[in-house]
């Protein structure tokens, strides 16, 4: 059952991309602002307001950079092309909608899922592992976030080498957060399936 | 560091905090002591009115957080990318390393800190040479304190209705502890 629950799951993903990202409807601005709609409303659904804004405002520099050059090559013509607006509008929808569909999909897949997939108990424990830090590295990115932005060091000026001091803190902070928890998460893990296969070997 | 009196609405954290006076600190030495039950907004005070105002005014300061371990990973990369050895030293040799590259800091918030005492006590010795208000929230019976020449000030949380969307809580200062 689990197994065509994950393969539902990835032909809709496949379908999504398929159809929206590489595929007949990627020209199609008002198509690609309605999916950025209903996706987002989806998520809210899933999720909550606050996660699906966090997402986008996850998205906002990129989108912002890529306006803002949308908008002066198109201003002066950049290469003879008339289309970098449309091209830039399109990219600024599809790369959201995205990022908040694959996030929407993966909140179907649970751990249980993962714990009946047929495959062998080091893989699933991976699986696991990596599911549970994702999860837990999204939520303490803005609380991260906040503590850099009270650091001296990281706030006397705005210059771009400080912005990019205090990403290389976020990075870090976040690498070294996610290599503990996926020790202890890994640890507790190994740990309770020892004391199963203790009482399963003790059982008549 | 100036806190002025009036009404903070807090609607994320569904709390409004009352300021009933002006508050100034900076000129004398000073240990303020944040006290009042569990959720009237002693956190959300620092963190949404404190350190926002000390901001503005561009006061340095120092702030450690309630939850201390999740903060200590960014402490850790801060230090990594000043090209401190932070990530391998130890909580004390890390703390000393931040501190002293803010020894320009005039405010220390510490919050809940002090269910650290040696920690505490490690950064009182080496930032009170240069700090002048450290602003403190304990729920210990006898919070820990720097000492003097430091007077000791309290801020008391005082719920005043709950009836509305938000928990009215006054914010006044009362005699020291």
């Amino acid at each position: 059952m689990v197994v065509i629950k994950l393969a539902f799951l990835t032909l809709v993903l496949a379908g999504f991309f398929g159809l929206f990202v590489f595929g007949p409807f990627y020209t199609h601005v008002e198509l690609q602002l309605g999916v950025l709609f209903i996706v987002g409303m989806g998520s809210v659904w899933r999720t909550s307001g606050r996660e699906t804004w966090r997402l986008i405002k996850f998205c906002l520099p990129f989108i912002l950079t890529l306006l803002g050059f949308g908008i002066l090559f198109h201003a002066t013509h950049f290469l003879g092309r008339e289309d970098w607006l449309q091209d830039s509008l399109i990219k600024v929808l599809i790369f959201p909608s995205s990022l908040i569909f694959l996030k929407l999909l993966l909140t179907f897949v649970t751990y249980l899922d993962i714990l009946r997939l047929p495959i062998a108990t080091a893989r699933r424990v991976d699986l696991i592992t990596f599911k549970a830090a994702l999860s837990k590295g999204g939520r303490i990115m803005e609380r991260f976030k906040w503590y850099l932005d009270t650091y001296q060091e990281l706030t006397g000026q705005r210059t771009r080498g400080w912005v990019l001091r205090k990403y290389a803190c976020l990075i870090i902070a976040l690498y070294l957060y996610l290599y503990e928890e996926i020790e202890n998460s890994r640890l507790v893990m190994e740990n309770r399936m020892y004391i199963l296969s203790q009482r399963t070997d003790r059982a008549p | 560091m100036r806190i002025l009196e009036g009404t903070y609405p807090l609607k994320d954290r569904r709390l409004s905090l009352t300021v009933s006076q002006n508050l100034e600190f900076g000129e004398t030495p000073t240990w303020l002591h944040l006290t009042g039950v569990n959720g009237l907004g002693k956190t959300s005070f620092i963190e949404k009115i404190l350190i926002p105002a000390l901001k503005d005014q561009k006061v340095p300061f120092l702030y450690l957080g309630q939850d201390f371990r999740t903060q200590l990973y960014t402490l850790k990369a801060l230090l990594a990318v000043s090209g401190k050895d932070g990530v391998r030293n130890n909580i004390p040799g890390l703390l000393s390393q931040w501190v002293h590259q803010n020894h320009h800091a005039r405010v220390f918030i510490l919050d809940e800190f002090d269910k650290y005492p040696d920690h505490t006590r490690h950064i009182f010795k080496i930032s009170r040479d240069f700090i002048r208000t450290y602003v403190a929230v304990s729920h210990l019976d006898k919070p820990m304190q720097p000492g003097a020449p430091f007077d000791a000030r309290t801020l008391e949380f005082r719920e005043i209705s709950g009836e509305g969307p938000l928990l009215q809580v006054g914010i006044e200062e009362s005699t020291p502890w």
